[in-house]
């Protein structure tokens, strides 16, 4: 597809952790986030999706591959022409206390992006921030608030409405409502989707809570221990899966009615230590399906149905 | 300017705080005005050694005659000219070193390695060598307490720094352009103050007294410039014998020290948007 | 299903914080808990859900005054203010894990030594014999080589092999009541199967009763016998649990069920709630959900319009219960 907006190849992450130990959190990752969807990066704690969104924020730098943004190669730039691109990309956090300065008001929260931009007058500015929260269903008098004197999801809000500041053409959020509760979450989620249909921003939506990613994302990216594993529209992935682990993934989601209860087949054991990862396959400690050529090599990601892939030795290619 | 009436009246919120600035407040009108009406403090009266408190001396007299009312309001002026010049010195160069380090793994090696030794030298020791070198004077001794001092504002500030840099605030400044130096000054500065008030007024009220250590062992202020410390420092071998002279001094140091430990504690409060609404 | 022995019953349990007489944060919560069943009470933050449990356990601050009609556990009366009761109720009757294991595991010991103390609170227990059941307890949550990691240090476990561990500790007193005050909420899907799995697995096979604390009604379908909602303080709902998925009878438990992402396949938007659950002061009179209520009529906020309605085993406190299925229909048109 040539519309790639955000495209990474071959990304990976090698953390130096001392001692002469290295963590491999993200390896050879290639994805595209095509213009006005969402792409859901989906897996358990320690599989490397939340530092795969750090690479693409440039939070983080990436030890070896590419990111190309727009069609352009984005890895090395610096100074003014980084300055310039952050505008492009922007970020919705998890923990929606911790992402906001508690000594900053809301108003100067949002303000600061249009601030470091210097987006027209000052005025201009104080009334663009009073859209933004009026756009993320806040009061204009929330702006004189600080974040500890918001609800959970007011602050969520107030996030969303910082990282539209600058009309980025990509938001990233990583778990931006696992801490909120069911109802508050359905609000984010909603507000979420009506930005992009309005909007027509993309996103990239990390999380690891598969009835959420369902309902939101159009395209899905499975990892584990720091691989993509499959990746798919997110119908397909999430209603017949093909890779081993996606499936015990899906089959550990609770039921929706206790009529649907059923005696399942567990995933056994924990996710392995990425400083010490099996050979081959990452996940045939725990796969169900294991053969001993699944220690030989490590499964590459190839097309395994239509508009799907997966990284699974014992899937028939096609 | 309301919002200054707001902070006062926060501020001095409860009966032990209004206390404190009432003390604050009168040892600054002290140390105003006490220079300007007592001229007398640093004569020397043979005949009159060693009174007790009377009408004509409040405070009595000490083994030389002098006025200790007269020497304790003057000496006043001193010892807060000294407390609050050293916190202020403390807090900006322990406030950048602290920043910079914190911020700057480049730079942390060097200062903290720096600051390290500093704080290797016992700071009494190093009072002593500075003014051996420099001379007694008001300027030495600030500059004799400050430098020991330093080191232990900047470790705190550092480490303030240090777990703030890791908060996601930090990262959604970067994503959103904010340049570094802006980052430093809107985001980790301001949540350094709770931290740095209290360290602030902990250096006030401990360079007060250090100055008295300093003048116990004779590298105090010269006797012409009368402090505190001073005082206590020069009447303690009659002590027994003459109580006032060090009981008096004695009393406005440990008030004073008690209330801007207590206005320090406050301030931070104050200064929380977090406390300070709630209390509201 | 028979009809077990009652292990727990709570009858107008109230809490209040800072005096006596200031407004229930838990308000008029009654509930019994047999044995060999799970009850999940579940609702948002500050629906005052983990209150109430910690009131059963007297962890409660000091702060904190709860008052109860009738509190019972097996057979005998406990008054629930008074913290020895409680404490001894804590040693023998009651035990309880938590949503983050590494706070409630001392982080200086080994596990071994920490379940060894734990065991011989109980009098006369040799050590030896502390350590075997040690041994066995770890096997019973099945923790692979249980006697190798009985020398290992909370932080060389995995947040599931922590809860395990914990799990453990709190079954080594013989409990007759479990608490899980959200044990699964800091855990990965995959984990949380296990968790789960081993809790249900726990209960038939020693006849615990569960009172499961949780805010995601997915894990209640998974795995409870009986479902208490909760909001702003109530029991605003109670019943089987097959009886209140198929047929809520409070509109605060609709709205969650439609709420979730789960049930609205297919749809662009969420059915979401709005606004946001209200602070203790400014809970309204009647019906304290009724200023978000989709299906509120002026009645609701007429105070009387909170009283608990009963059907059988189903309870709700919702006048409007029996029309909400028909209401729902309406909607979805």
């Amino acid at each position: 597809m040539s519309d790639a907006l955000l495209e990474t190849k071959d990304l990976s992450k090698v953390f130096n952790i001392g001692k002469g130990k290295n963590l491999k959190a993200v390896s050879n990752v290639s994805l595209k986030l095509n213009s006005g969807e969402t792409l859901a990066i989906v897996g358990e704690s320690g599989c490397g999706k939340s530092t795969l969104a750090r690479l693409l924020l440039r939070l983080e730098k990436a030890t070896t591959g590419s990111i190309e943004f727009d069609g352009k190669d984005i890895s090395g730039i610096s100074g003014a022409a980084e300055k310039q691109w952050r505008r492009n990309v922007q970020m919705v956090f998890q923990d929606p206390y911790t992402s906001l300065n508690p000594r900053m008001i809301a108003h100067d929260a949002i303000r600061e992006p249009l601030d470091n931009y210097q987006e027209g007058t000052k005025q201009e500015r104080n009334q663009k921030v009073h859209d933004l929260l009026h756009r993320v269903g806040l009061n204009a008098d929330f702006g004189q608030r600080y974040p500890h004197e918001l609800s959970g999801g007011q602050c969520q809000r107030l996030g969303i409405a910082r990282a539209l500041a600058l009309n980025p053409k990509v938001l990233i959020a990583d778990e931006p409502v696992s801490a909120l509760d069911v109802s508050i979450q359905a609000q984010v989620l909603n507000l979420m989707t009506d930005l992009q249909a309005d909007l027509g921003i993309s996103i990239v939506f990390v999380s690891h809570d598969l009835s959420v990613v369902r309902h939101i994302s159009d395209r899905v990216v499975v990892m584990y221990l720091g691989r993509i594993v499959e990746e798919g529209p997110a119908n397909i992935v999430l209603d017949s899966p093909s890779h081993p682990y996606t499936k015990a993934l899906l089959n550990s989601v609770p039921v929706e009615h206790p009529s649907k209860r059923s005696s399942k087949a567990l995933l056994s054991g924990e996710v392995a230590s990425p400083l010490n990862p099996p050979s081959g396959c990452a996940f045939r400690t725990r796969c169900p399906v294991a053969a001993p050529e699944c220690a030989q090599t490590i499964p590459k990601l190839r097309r395994v149905g239509p508009k799907v892939s997966a990284a699974c030795t014992l899937l028939e290619a096609k | 300017m309301a919002d200054f009436r707001k902070f006062l009246r926060e501020f001095t919120d409860g009966r032990v705080e209004k206390a404190a600035v009432l003390i604050l407040f009168a040892a600054l009108l002290i140390s105003v005005i006490a220079p300007l009406i007592y001229h007398s403090y640093s004569d020397i009266n043979p005949l009159e050694r060693m009174q007790a408190p009377s009408v004509d001396h409040l405070f009595g007299t000490d083994h030389l005659g002098r006025d200790v009312f007269e020497r304790t309001m003057v000496g006043t002026r001193n010892s807060l000219i000294i407390g609050f010049s050293v916190a202020i010195v403390t807090t900006i160069i322990g406030c950048v070193l602290g920043l910079v380090s914190g911020f700057i793994s480049f730079g942390d090696k060097i200062i903290m390695r720096l600051m390290d030794g500093f704080m290797a030298i016992p700071n009494v020791l190093l009072a002593i060598a500075l003014v051996a070198l420099m001379g007694s004077s008001l300027l030495t001794i600030i500059i004799a307490i400050s430098v020991p001092e330093i080191p232990r504002m900047a470790r705190i500030v550092r480490s303030v720094v240090v777990s703030l840099k890791e908060m996601p605030f930090i990262d959604a400044a970067v994503t959103m352009g904010t340049p570094q130096w802006k980052i430093l000054l809107r985001h980790l500065l301001p949540n350094t103050v709770g931290a740095l008030s209290v360290q602030a007024t902990a250096t006030c009220a401990s360079a007060i007294m250090t100055e008295a250590i300093l003048s116990f062992l004779g590298a105090g202020t010269p006797p012409n410039i009368p402090s505190w410390g001073g005082i206590i420092a020069e009447s303690r071998v009659f002590f027994q014998i003459a109580p006032w002279t060090i009981g008096f001094p004695g009393l406005m140091l440990s008030l004073l020290v008690l209330s801007v430990n207590v206005l320090g504690d406050r301030l931070r409060e104050v200064l929380d948007p977090r406390v300070a609404r709630r209390r509201a | 299903m028979t009809v077990n022995r009652k292990i727990l019953e709570v009858k107008g349990l109230n809490i209040r914080f800072g005096s006596p007489t200031a407004a229930p944060t838990v308000e008029d919560l009654s509930f019994d808990l047999r044995a060999g069943e799970t009850l999940c009470l579940v609702g948002e933050s500050g629906s005052g859900k983990s209150i109430s449990a910690l009131s059963l356990l007297g962890l409660l601050p000091e702060s904190a005054h709860a008052t109860a009609d009738r509190f019972t556990f097996d057979g005998v009366d406990i008054d629930p203010k008074d913290r020895q009761a409680l404490k001894k109720l804590r040693g023998q009757g009651v035990a309880m894990i938590f949503q983050d294991p590494m706070s409630s595991l001392n982080p200086a010991f080994t596990i071994g030594y920490q379940m060894v103390e734990a065991i011989r609170l109980a009098p006369n227990v040799s050590k030896r014999e502390a350590v075997e059941k040690a041994i066995h307890y770890l096997e019973l949550v099945r923790i692979a080589d249980a006697g190798k990691r009985m020398n290992g240090y909370p932080h060389q476990l995995s947040g599931g092999m922590r809860q395990r561990v914990m799990i453990a500790m709190a079954l080594s007193r013989n409990p007759k009541v479990l608490i899980a005050d959200e044990p699964t909420t800091a855990l990965d899907v995959t984990i949380q199967a296990q968790i789960l799995a081993l809790i249900d697995d726990i209960k038939t096979k020693l006849g615990t009763a569960v009172l499961f604390i949780t805010h995601d009604l997915g894990v209640v379908a998974e795995t409870a016998d009986r479902v208490a909602v909760m909001y702003a303080g109530r029991m605003v709902e109670a019943g089987d649990v097959t009886e209140v998925f198929d047929d809520p009878r409070h509109a605060y438990t609709v709205g969650l069920m439609r709420a979730s992402p789960r049930t609205a396949v297919g749809q662009r938007r969420l059915n979401d709630i709005p606004g946001s659950v209200p602070e203790l002061r400014d809970r309204p009179s009647g019906c304290t959900f009724s200023p978000r209520c989709a299906f509120a009529i002026p009645s609701c906020q007429i105070p009387g319009a909170e009283k608990t309605i009963q059907d059988g085993t189903h309870l709700s406190r919702c006048i409007r219960g029996a029309d909400l299925a028909k209401l729902l229909g309406e909607t979805h048109v």
